[in-house]
């Protein structure tokens, strides 16, 4: 609720109390305020009646910057969530070049099915993203760290990071 | 996932196999909803079309489990087969009835008549029939299927899974286009009906294959599937004519109306195959499979 408040009082004429009252109102972003329009905000005790209209102008313009902001940070997880496969691809070509024997039997199906269960988290997770910015963004910052430089690492380490990436992608998918 | 030219086989085949799994199962449902011949048709086209998408890309799964798949599905496509058959003969029948005169009509419309009464039993066996069969476990072993491919097999003893999937689909679309040119000089011959049906599923698999892979072939790929559906279409109305004999033949109509009736289908299936003919000349195949060749 703190961080809602801090961010609603970006507004003109909202501090802390108003920002509250906003909040438990059901008004808990610039969207909301704007759509709530000024009878909507009049119904808010202690608001003052004639800054009413500036609010919801203000709120609108947020709201507009804010959602260009937020297609902004789709576009770019979509960018990073493409990269990501593209490591996965990698290290799985790097790991039939350099493990040809040793993976051509059941240690060779685990991985396998290891690097497919990342593939479609990733897939998953490029679904999702409209949805779940923040949760994403968190998530796929996690799983590039984990499957960092893995295509040159030995075959437990793959495996380890592999598994360890997914359930950063988990998190975020998980309801 | 976006996929091109340049993504891996082996995470090209997932993704695209996701696809049409996604679209059988929709119409699955569909289908079993509304019984609409229609419906019906799609979820039997999907079914097909499935087929083929496994087929294209079972060299990146352990065989058995993709044979296990093709067989089941394909109990789906049979079971949708006798409906449709029998809604394609009603509605043959009924234009041809209008088509010839009062002395056969009567007897076509007993023969319609006879297939609308089985059409009923047929869609309560169809749906037995797809329930039993049960989507929901279908569909959970088909994914266990596509989610577990032969990553890491030795290249020679099956495909490199790490090849661009556009040096896999060249290679598939020409054994497809292969087989339908090995037919065409005997399906020529205006007599050659089992050639011309022969023929006629050549087509329909590189029909399927073409639309799996339609992404890669860029901006040709509508005029080029026009033409194959055109072929296509042609030559199954020319085998559904063969069938429709068939049907006559069998329902014991007085001699000379089923003289008439089957005179009036030779007379279409003459048309039909110099329709074919001249598509042959107009449209030639080999020119359009080097198109398809060009395109990818």
């Amino acid at each position: 609720m703190k961080v809602e408040m801090k961010g609603m009082q970006k507004l003109k004429g909202i501090g802390e109390v108003l920002s509250r009252r906003l909040i438990e109102a059901g008004h808990d972003s610039f969207a909301k305020v704007a759509a709530a329009g000024e009878e909507g905000l009049r119904k808010i005790p202690g608001i003052n009646p004639r800054q009413v209209k500036s609010i919801v102008a203000q709120a609108g313009e947020l709201a507009k910057e804010a959602e260009k902001g937020r297609a902004k940070k789709v576009e770019e997880l979509k960018q990073k969530a493409v990269f990501l496969k593209g490591e996965v691809e990698e290290i799985a070509h790097s790991v039939r070049n350099r493990f040809q024997e040793a993976v051509s039997g059941k240690a060779g199906k685990k991985l396998g099915k290891e690097l497919v269960k990342v593939m479609a988290s990733l897939d998953k997770l490029e679904g999702m993203l409209e949805r779940r910015v923040k949760k994403a963004g968190k998530g796929l910052a996690k799983a590039e760290k984990r499957l960092e430089g893995l295509a040159d690492s030995g075959l437990k380490e793959i495996g380890t990071g592999l598994k360890k990436a997914r359930k950063s992608l988990k998190k975020v998918l998980a309801k | 996932m976006q996929v091109d030219g340049t993504t891996q086989l082996w995470v090209a085949a997932r993704v695209l196999l996701y696809e049409r799994g996604d679209d059988f199962f929709m119409r699955w449902d569909k289908a079993l909803k509304t019984s609409d011949p229609e419906e019906i048709h799609d979820l039997r086209v999907a079914s097909r079309r499935l087929r083929e998408g496994l087929t294209l890309f079972a060299p990146c799964y352990p065989a058995g489990n993709i044979a296990r798949l093709v067989k089941q599905i394909k109990l789906v496509t049979r079971l949708l087969g006798e409906i449709r058959n029998t809604d394609e003969a009603i509605l043959f029948f009924t234009a041809l009835a209008d088509e010839l005169d009062d002395a056969c009509r009567g007897d076509l419309d007993g023969v319609t008549a006879s297939f609308r009464k089985s059409r009923k039993k047929e869609l309560k066996r169809l749906k037995a029939g797809l329930r039993d069969i049960a989507p929901g476990s279908l569909r959970d072993q088909y994914r266990r299927v596509i989610n577990a491919p032969n990553l890491f097999v030795n290249p020679l003893d099956g495909a490199d899974l790490f090849m661009p999937l556009s040096r896999f689909a060249g290679d598939a679309l020409d054994e497809r286009l292969a087989t339908a040119l090995k037919l065409l000089p005997v399906a020529f011959r205006e007599g050659e009906a089992e050639a011309q049906h022969l023929l006629r599923i050549a087509v329909k698999h590189l029909r399927y294959r073409m639309e799996i892979l339609s992404f890669l072939i860029g901006v040709h790929y509508e005029e080029l599937h026009e033409t194959l559906k055109d072929y296509q279409d042609l030559l199954g109305r020319m085998h559904d004519l063969h069938v429709f004999a068939g049907i006559i033949r069998n329902a014991c109509l007085p001699f000379e109306i089923e003289k008439v009736v089957l005179d009036a289908i030779a007379v279409k299936g003459g048309k039909f195959f110099a329709d074919f003919s001249v598509m042959l000349v107009s449209t030639p195949f080999e020119k359009f499979a080097e198109h398809v060749r060009n395109a990818l």
